[in-house]
């Protein structure tokens, strides 16, 4: 792959119109016409999921993760709500329509594919005391294990319940996510569930091209998809989007606000620490009131006071 | 004030049973402690990913730094605001903030992971993180405390300093130190008394911004942005009730007077705090309009409930009395519920209201997370014992009259009962559920043209750009003109055409476009080359094309009825009856495309000279999964369920294993290590195999792909002596026609050819003329075994009239349907009404044994004779004196029968056919029973040793009996004690058949038969025109002898002289007609054929 960091849509008319692939225009590596911000994503199109894990299986490969007890070809898994844990970064939940059982023709399931979200503005990064979690500028939110202290803020921060911790582990317990393959977007390779997916569920690329898409197969799929990118402006916008063709809630997505929960409390972080001007005004206000009522009153009372006025305690 | 004495060290007696208790439970904790660090904190707590944050962050952390807050409340009045009659509470604060930072700092080490990096916040700041600035003001407050409580140690040790021991050397440095700090401390206090309430500000307000972070968890009833002040508000306002509840009961439990004069003062300022914390928070809740929560009854509602009502509006309004605040029992009652219920807040605030979205296991405390809390309430109140006896910390008073109250131990219980009333299990949030599927938006045009019935047969799916991205499978065989023929409609995949070079996306088409501009289908990968291109997102890469089009009908659910080809006259897939077979799509990986065999050089893991269970030991090391399997197959069990064996239909125990017998070798009783040498197996050697015994599974024999492997002819299964096993484990992959036929199938009855008429070692390189789907030249296929006999666990599809285990149906129709010619031309339409009637195999297998001759009669009668066989045309033995005589045929014309998919079969101890020929296998059908079809036969005759008195054939031992001491009547006997039947001591040789389908080597369609070698009628004018008009432009002649050609097969050599020019191909009298079909009328008289059928038709 070679789509570094190029910038190729130039266009107006962008991916809706129809005869779009005629009009692209040529690649030209040229860093200032890229938007500020405009990171790699992925697009995931829930309704082509089937749910195979293949994903899951290519994810554990790389990443080294232990097999699950079940094998990856065991898909009944997929009857149980399951949860990103340490032991794989990405899982695959089946999400049956209401009526099931009251039909002869069942609906078709809605398989949905969670990993980390990479947050644009992550919360856990934001959260983490150490900065062990940190947002690369093209996308990934990635983890510094040598940095963690291990007090799992991140995972009480995110809002999307992704980062799980090695309870197990007695010594180097560490908080295991999904890394969006960080190094090999960099080599310009592929996240591994993105390029082993057979059906490509997931589409790669600039999320301002994938925004695009994502409105593109909207339009040309009258009826298909809710009207909603989730992720687009999901806690401040996320670097993995989804489209689908049942509401979100009911496909296991929590309804989120569109602010990024580290603009509020850092904006209270910032209010109050500014230049450590709250803390050094209180420190003069209440030093203040001390010369003004001890200052005097001891010199007052200094004869018949006992010790414990100068070191008395405390 | 003087009323009270100077501070004095405790001089009370030190073992209380109360302290007992404390150090029962340091006891307990620090076993937990000694767990968690050994074993993990997943060991003891029931902390997990949904639930990261449990009571050691809850009670250790943010509630001990709330209740640690008596320390800067009362140094603050007592020196920032300078009222020094507060003073005799300022030092049990000051050590009480001192331990209780201390032992935060402590539950912090348990409850972080990596303990050991607990230093890592002091060099990698992340100023963003609430966490890190509460972390650092807790740090420097907490040395702050220190240097607070040092002051006490000087007094304490000022002039006093003496080592035990050696250890005087000390003395003199110790005593310098604490000399100077008595002189300096003085003088710098005043700046770390400020700094001290800065410091608990901050950190107490940034314990409220923590949670904030978490917007999405936390209830709305505890979440808004004022969290940070709520939390220093409700620290300022808790700091003097700790400080009144903990001096009564330390007054309580020394037998000390509470120092009400100090205390009742103190009281003064409660309600104005508690009153500014209940105003901002009850405005905050009105605000936000959070009380739309209070009724709802949800745990959290109940809780939050809890916490105001009883923990802050109560002693609020107690202590609006004067009465209350100076009653030491109301006092304490008052101080005791606000504490509680800042308590109750910080616990709601981290553990109750968080409820996250996604719940899998609902977090309530476990014991050891319990006990280790209580641990470390313990451990500090028991330090806390400790130092107010070393250190002048608790001023001297004289015990007086004091009401009861609850001892310190007492309290401790109390606060247990309220963590557990609070800590009820959460509510697991229920499944998000609701699906909405669009419907298949794919027409059924139902046009064909030419182009389909030229669709190429089969397309391997093998494009080096799938190959870039992922190669976990072996290519898909994909049956390309099945598709073309049940869908109709080329345009379905081949969706959209290039306009012009260089045109990617494309426009859309469809037939009627197609057929107008005469234009072709496209090459997928001609768009779909590249996943991903940031030119084209929306063209998925050829990957994603195959698989996004593919499974738009290959999916478990809602495949779209129009293009299921249904199959309903299928005998070879159902039994009697006429069902629906449901050719639904597959939708597993596994029944498109194989699973690619890993190298295994590096994974078969074996040293020297092995023999074949050491080999067999090793693969199950990693496939024990499928040796389980093995263990349930025919080829292993060699008896199994025989669903279509009539009268039989339950049994699970046919099969050659011992019930069934043929007339070739008759039977496997007692004649196992010879018959067993094509068993998947190793040492069936007799009746005691052990068919659990998974070590004893031959894998090789299968996956070989040396061809090195081979089984020892008479061995039980075992190899052949000096095959290096090792290399051919090494080197194992998916069966082939080179195993499953090289090896035994093609060898069936002991020889090549020798069974099968259309199985025999031709077919390990055959052309398209010998048989299109195994052809490896001309144009064939080269299919191999699993590509029609589809294989789940070891469980292989096929059927068979010889044998009775089946594991799957298969038939021609799997791929090709009931409407398999797929041109629009005359003969096309009548050649698909025949398939309800004859099957495929019947046409277009004309001729048999085309590639070696195969035996059609043995008889068993003449053997033992010291007669000198001789050699037939085809140069094969027609005597042996072992077997008796025979006959074999090649390039022979098949026999037909009826057969709906049953079997009549002859099982061991039936009766035989005293009249006639008893029939050891025949399919069951009659031209009346709508499910039968015309199917082609090898029909094998026998003569075989029979019991003349009870009626039933024998299974003699033959292995090490007959063919040792020539004697049939030993043999018989022998024979007959392993199969567990009586034997009469009379035999004679009876005659018997056997009926063995035909149904590999298919030839190419130009060899099938023609309507006239069947149909005598179409051999004379007007041939097709009795019922048709003349039509010009169509040659009826030619139409009606299309197809096999004998003479052009004679002059290659083929042995079928005797076959040309025939016109009766298929005996139809024998078939119950009285004729010709056409002139007699048959059964597609029922379909509205022939002259009456019309006419009627036609009257009203």
């Amino acid at each position: 792959m070679e789509i570094g960091r190029r910038h190729f849509f130039k266009l107006s008319g962008a991916l809706a119109a129809s005869s779009l692939a005629g009009t692209g225009t040529q690649a030209h590596a040229s860093k200032k016409t890229e938007p500020p911000g405009d990171t790699y994503g992925c697009l995931v199109d829930t309704t082509l999921c089937v749910g195979c894990r293949k994903c899951e299986q290519a994810c554990n490969e790389r990443h080294h993760l232990p097999d699950p007890n079940e094998s990856f070809e065991e898909l009944s898994v997929l009857e149980n709500l399951r949860r990103p844990d340490v032991s794989s970064y990405t899982v695959v939940n089946k999400y049956y329509p209401k009526n099931i059982g009251t039909l002869i023709w069942r609906k078709r399931p809605t398989f949905v594919k969670f990993q980390c979200m990479h947050c644009n503005d992550p919360s856990c990064a934001s959260a983490c005391i150490t900065g062990a979690l940190s947002k690369q500028p093209d996308g990934p939110v990635v983890y510094n294990v040598s940095k963690c202290i291990g007090c799992r803020y991140c995972m009480v921060a995110c809002p999307f319940q992704i980062p799980a911790y090695e309870y197990h582990n007695a010594l180097t317990p560490s908080v295991r996510k999904c890394t969006f393959c960080a190094s090999y977007i960099k080599e310009g390779k592929l996240p591994a569930c993105v390029q082993v997916c057979p059906r490509e569920v997931m589409t790669f690329g600039k999320k301002s091209d994938l925004l695009r898409l994502a409105r593109w197969k909207m339009k040309n799929n009258p009826g298909k998809y809710v009207d909603h990118i989730y992720g687009e402006h999901e806690v401040g916008g996320t670097t993995w989007l989804y489209i689908a063709s049942d509401p979100f809630e009911t496909i296991g997505f929590p309804k989120l606000g569109e602010s990024a929960p580290p603009r509020l409390t850092e904006a209270i972080q910032h209010g109050l620490f500014q230049y450590m001007a709250a803390p050094i005004g209180l420190y003069v206000v209440l030093g203040g009131i001390m010369w003004l009522t001890g200052f005097y009153r001891n010199r007052e009372e200094s004869t018949d006071e006992d010790s414990s006025g100068k070191g008395g305690n405390a | 004030m003087k009323s009270h004495e100077a501070p004095t060290p405790v001089e009370e007696k030190f073992l209380t049973p109360g302290v007992m208790v404390m150090l029962a439970f340091m006891g307990v904790g620090l076993l937990f402690v000694a767990a968690r660090f050994i074993f993990g904190i997943g060991a003891v707590s029931n902390l997990n990913n949904q639930f990261p944050w449990g009571v050691w962050v809850a009670i250790d952390v943010a509630t001990g730094v709330a209740l640690a807050a008596g320390g800067f409340t009362t140094g603050a009045i007592a020196y920032i605001f300078n009222r020094r009659e507060y003073h005799a509470v300022i030092r049990p604060a000051l050590l009480t903030a001192m331990l209780g930072y201390t032992f935060v700092t402590l539950g912090l080490l348990i409850d972080i992971g990596r303990y050991w990096n607990i230093w890592r916040p002091m060099i990698s700041w992340n100023p963003t993180s609430v966490l890190f600035e509460v972390a650092v003001c807790v740090m420097i407050y907490s040395n702050v405390l220190y240097i607070e409580f040092l002051p006490i140690v000087v007094e304490r040790f000022k002039g006093k300093v003496d080592f035990p021991g050696r250890l005087w050397i000390f003395d003199d440095l110790i005593e310098k130190l604490l000399g100077i700090a008595d002189r300096t401390l003085g003088k710098v206090m005043f700046l770390f008394i400020i700094a001290g309430v800065v410091l608990s500000c901050m950190h107490q307000s940034g314990l409220g911004s923590l949670m904030l972070i978490a917007q999405y968890k936390i209830h709305p009833l505890w979440y808004t942005p004022i969290l940070p002040l709520l939390f220093l508000l409700s620290a300022l306002a808790a700091g003097y009730p700790i400080v009144i509840f903990e001096s009564i009961i330390v007054a309580s439990s020394f037998n000390r007077r509470p120092e009400m004069e100090v205390l009742t003062p103190l009281a003064r300022f409660m309600p104005v705090l508690m009153g500014i914390y209940l105003a901002v928070k009850i405005g905050d809740m009105m605000v936000r309009g959070t009380y739309v929560y209070l009724l709802d009854g949800t745990i959290q509602t109940n809780a939050f409930l809890v916490e105001m009502l009883f923990g802050v509006m109560l002693p609020f309004f107690l202590l609006l009395f004067k009465k209350v605040r100076q009653s030491p029992g109301w006092l304490f009652f008052a101080s005791t519920i606000f504490v509680l219920g800042i308590f109750l807040n910080r616990i709601n605030v981290f553990l109750v209201s968080y409820t996250p979205p996604y719940i899998i296991k609902s977090y309530f405390p476990s014991l050891g997370e319990l006990f280790i809390t209580a641990g470390l309430i313990a451990t500090l109140m028991f330090v806390y014992r400790v130092f107010v006896s070393i250190f002048p910390i608790l001023g001297a008073q004289p015990k007086e009259m004091i009401p009861a109250r609850p001892k310190s131990t007492t309290t401790a219980l109390l606060v247990f009962l309220v963590l557990a009333a609070t800590l009820w299990s959460f509510s697991p949030a229920e499944a998000a559920e609701g699906s909405d599927t669009e419907k298949m938006a794919v027409g059924d045009t139902g046009q064909v043209i030419p182009s389909i019935a030229d669709a190429p047969k089969v397309r391997t799916l093998n494009s080096p750009v799938i190959k870039e991205s992922t190669d976990m499978y072996q290519p898909v065989i994909f049956m390309h003109s099945k598709h073309a023929n049940v869908m109709k409609d080329c345009t379905i995949c081949h969706h959209r055409h290039p306009r012009n070079k260089g045109d990617v996306y494309g426009e859309p088409v469809t037939m009627d476009k197609m057929r107008e501009e005469k234009t072709m289908p496209k090459n997928c990968s001609l768009c779909h080359d590249r996943s991903f291109d940031p030119k084209r997102l929306n063209v998925p890469g050829l990957k994603g094309a195959y698989h996004q089009l593919c499974m738009d009908c290959h999916r478990e659910s809602e495949q779209a009825p129009h293009v299921r080809g249904s199959v309903i006259y299928s005998a070879m897939a159902r039994g009697p009856g006429v069902h629906p077979l449901e050719t639904r799509a597959p939708t597993d990986c596994l029944a498109c495309h194989a699973k690619k065999v890993p190298d295994h050089r590096e994974l078969v893991k074996l040293e020297g000279e092995v023999d074949a269970v050491t080999v067999t030991k090793n693969c199950l090391s990693c496939h024990e999964l499928e040796g389980k399997a093995i263990l349930k197959t025919a080829h292993w069990n060699w008896q199994g369920s025989s669903p279509y064996t009539v009268g039989h239909e339950k049994r699970v125990d046919l099969g050659k294993r011992d019930k069934t017998i043929n007339n070739f070798c008759i039977n496997l009783n007692g004649n196992w290590a010879r018959c067993t040498s094509c068993h998947i197996g190793y040492g069936w050697e007799d009746q005691n195999f052990d068919f659990s015994d998974m070590t004893r599974i031959d894998c090789l024999v299968c996956h070989d792909t040396t061809g090195k492997y081979k089984k020892s002819p008479s061995g039980a299964g075992y190899p052949k002596k000096g095959i290096d096993l090792k290399e051919v484990a090494q080197n194992v992959g998916r069966p082939s026609r080179n195993t499953c036929g090289g090896n035994c199938h093609f060898r069936g009855g002991g020889g090549d050819a020798v069974k099968h008429g259309d199985m025999d070692s031709a077919l390990k390189k055959p052309s398209k003329f010998h048989d299109v789907h195994m052809g490896v030249t001309d144009g064939g296929l080269g299919f191999n075994c699993q590509q029609c006999h589809k294989t789940r666990n070891h469980m292989i599809a096929g059927r068979s009239v010889s044998v009775a285990p089946v594991e799957g149906d298969l038939s021609c129709q799997t791929c090709h349907t009931d409407r398999p010619h797929l041109g629009i031309g005359m003969l096309d339409f009548h050649l698909n009404r025949h398939t309800r009637h004859v099957d495929c195999q019947t046409c277009h297998i004309p001729i048999y044994a085309r590639g070696k001759p195969t035996k059609v009669y043995w008889d068993w009668s003449t053997a033992g004779k010291d007669i000198k066989g001789g050699k037939d045309k085809y140069g094969m033995p027609t005597y042996k004196k072992k077997k008796g005589s025979f006959k074999w045929k090649k390039d022979a014309k098949p026999s037909y029968a009826w057969y709906n998919g049953t079997v009549k079969r002859y099982i061991l101890g039936d009766r035989i056919n005293e009249k006639g020929v008893t029939e050891l296998a025949r399919p069951v059908g009659d031209k009346n029973d709508q499910a039968s079809r015309i199917y082609p036969f090898k029909l094998h005759r026998g003569k075989q040793i029979s019991d003349a008195t009870y009626k039933y054939l024998i299974a003699p031992q033959l292995w090490k009996g007959y063919w040792k001491h020539w004697d049939w009547d030993k043999a018989s006997r022998d024979g007959m004690k392993f199969a567990g039947l009586p034997y009469s001591g009379n035999y004679e040789f009876v005659d018997t058949i056997m009926y063995w389908g035909l149904t590999h080597t298919v030839m190419p369609k130009e060899n099938a038969l023609s309507c006239a070698q069947c149909h005598p009628s179409l051999n004379k004018a007007p041939y097709c025109g009795s019922c048709h008009q003349e039509k010009p432009g169509v040659d009826f002649k030619a139409l009606s002898t299309e197809g096999i050609d004998f003479r052009v097969l004679a002059k290659k050599g083929m042995d079928v002289g005797q076959l040309e020019g025939k016109t009766d191909y298929i005996d139809f009298k024998a078939l119950g007609y009285k004729g010709d079909p056409i002139e007699v009328g048959g059964r597609f008289g029922k379909l509205l054929f022939g002259k009456d059928k019309i006419a009627k038709t036609k009257e009203p």
